[in-house]
């Protein structure tokens, strides 16, 4: 299977605070990877770096091959993304962001875009003022934006935030589908046990350092994480 | 980077908020366009003696000597000139103080006219001449910088809501996404003063024929008409196509400042601000009212209005070719600035 996604040594230092510090993984095609660690471990600015809204100080960040750093504008063409909230125009309609965004990509056309409307259920409310979404509707339209791009790798920065169980089994059913059609997802959350249901793998992160999460023979994601990290936020020493 | 610039020309043309509150600024500008031209054509009032004693109390001689010149035109306008005035007039005094007893002008501006004969100019006041005179003016200048702040702080606004990473996040790179927006704003800017020269079109129709200070050739400054010499309808034109270019680039410099400020603050208050504090303030501060004149004329219209951003009144004629070369440059640097900044800046927005 083929690598979508590949971060070698990422680092970066923001006001004298090494925040990122030599993370490397990778995610290979439809997969579905969680990405945990602590509140404040470097998930969000690994996430930014990934997507190019931060510059890294080094290590690089390679989206199906195509260097972020160096090949911009391809390696955007494969990855979208929701880093800490939806971004999206409160004026205009759901439908007409959707159309927006599909004037700036690729190759994304009317057609595709009601499949988006009919796959993330937004078909009652897409032609309102996206101002009056709630929570659920916000991060739907969220996601929907995301795969205006036809995306081979999609970054869900705590995605299930806000939503209510009946929007939770959505994503839940949504995220293999994506990911069945070759789309691989990175998702950061919280809760422990969503990531275990949902992913294929786990990466966490700990104060800036990416750590081995395997869980032990019998033990779940959520033991692991507080084995490893004590309980406290902090690595355990042995 | 055409898919960027139609993305960006569809996200500006269908914000309500931005049309609706250039709008009600417009018609305040032009409001107050219409009245100030209504001046233009009101008899020019001679100052009471008292009045004109306390004028010269504070001047100097050859001040006093140039300001009872002037007075002494005025009233041989608004009363007639005796034979023996008209005999002691120059060919082109004559012809100024004749033209504007016909009607065309009624205030006698003696430097503007001075320039007029100098430039082979007569701008009369027909409708060319009140569009001319509505983008020289002050309120229509103000209405500019506005124009420009409230376009390009809508970059700002951007990093404020986030949306800027709708931008960033599509397959484009971020010198092209930066530059479709300057090309985005200059359009604008653009359709925004076709507009406005529209509607001063409008309004000077309106104005003649509603006022009742009629013009009875509201073209009569394409007419040939002595004034030192004949000129025809081309120079008229190409004068109003100069001074509609010049505020278009003025403009247009000052949107390109606004929007490196906006690129490099990430916010809309200090955006907005920071022409307040540099601009504003200076010219309130330095103004007639407040301070000397020599601080007005001198501190702000001479070192910033020429070096900074140009104007198309006829206080920067004198200086025009060096305020156009210098608004070229700023423009230029303005837009690189905000584009390798842009390539360069971390958005944690």
């Amino acid at each position: 299977m083929s690598v979508c996604l590949e971060v070698k040594n990422l680092s970066k230092t923001i006001k004298g605070k090494h925040i990122v510090s030599g993370v490397s993984f990778q995610i290979e095609e439809g997969k579905i990877v969680g990405f945990v660690g602590p509140n404040g471990a470097g998930k969000t600015t690994t996430m930014r770096m990934i997507m190019g809204l931060i510059k890294p100080d080094s290590g690089s960040v390679s989206i199906c091959g195509y260097d972020v750093a160096t090949q911009r504008n391809k390696a955007m063409g494969k990855i979208a993304g929701i880093i800490e909230k939806p971004c999206f125009y409160k004026d205009f309609t759901g439908r007409d962001n959707l159309y927006l965004a599909a004037d700036i990509s690729e190759d994304a056309d009317d057609d595709y875009i009601d499949e988006i409307i009919e796959l993330l259920d937004m078909a009652d409310y897409v032609d309102n003022k996206a101002r009056t979404y709630s929570l659920g509707m916000q991060q739907r339209l969220g996601i929907a934006l995301a795969l205006i791009n036809r995306p081979k790798i999609l970054i869900l920065d705590e995605p299930l935030n806000g939503l209510d169980p009946i929007g939770i089994r959505e994503l839940h059913q949504l995220f293999p589908k994506l990911a069945e059609k070759g789309t691989s997802i990175l998702i950061s959350s919280h809760i422990l046990k969503e990531i275990e249901e949902d992913c294929d793998e786990c990466i966490m992160i700990l104060d800036g350092s990416t750590v081995d999460i395997a869980p032990q023979e019998g033990e779940s994601l959520e033991e692991a994480f507080f084995r490893i990290t004590d309980g406290k936020g902090g690595a355990h020493h042995a | 980077m055409l898919k960027l610039y139609r993305f960006e020309m569809k996200k500006i043309h269908r914000t309500t908020s931005l049309w609706v509150s250039i709008a009600v600024f417009a018609l305040i500008c032009l409001a107050i366009n219409y009245v100030h031209a209504d001046a233009f054509l009101t008899p020019a009032t001679v100052p009471s003696q008292e009045e004109q004693q306390k004028v010269m109390s504070e001047m100097t001689k050859d001040e006093k000597e140039e300001y009872l010149k002037q007075i002494e035109w005025q009233t041989m306008l608004s009363e007639g000139a005796s034979s023996e005035q008209l005999a002691a007039m120059s060919e082109e005094e004559r012809a100024a103080y004749e033209s504007i007893r016909a009607g065309t002008t009624f205030t006698y501006d003696k430097e503007r006219a001075q320039y007029e004969i100098e430039n082979n100019i007569n701008s009369g006041f027909g409708i060319p001449s009140f569009i001319e005179n509505a983008f020289a003016n002050g309120y229509m200048g103000m209405f500019m910088i506005f124009i420009a702040v409230i376009i390009s702080a809508l970059i700002a606004k951007e990093y404020n809501n986030s949306t800027i990473k709708i931008s960033l996040l599509s397959p484009h790179k971020r010198s092209d996404i930066i530059i479709s927006k300057i090309l985005c704003i200059f359009t604008v800017i653009l359709e925004f003063m076709l507009i406005t020269a529209l509607l001063c079109a409008v309004e000077s129709v309106i104005f003649f024929m509603a006022v009742g200070k009629t013009n009875p050739e509201p073209f009569n400054c394409m007419k040939e008409v002595k004034f030192g010499d004949t000129v025809t309808t081309m120079p008229v034109l190409a004068r109003l196509a100069a001074v509609f270019g010049i505020s278009v680039l003025s403009t247009f410099m000052v949107a390109l400042a606004i929007s490196f400020i906006s690129v490099i603050s990430k916010n809309v208050v200090l955006t907005i601000m920071t022409p307040v504090a540099t601009f504003l303030v200076p010219m309130v501060v330095t103004s007639d009212k407040i301070t000397s004149n020599v601080l007005w004329k001198y501190v702000f219209f001479n070192l910033i209005d020429n070096y900074l951003i140009i104007s198309p009144t006829s206080r920067t004629n004198k200086d025009l070719a060096i305020a156009l070369v210098v608004t070229v440059i700023w423009a230029i640097l303005f837009a690189v600035g905000s584009i390798v900044a842009f390539e360069k800046q971390d958005v944690y927005n």
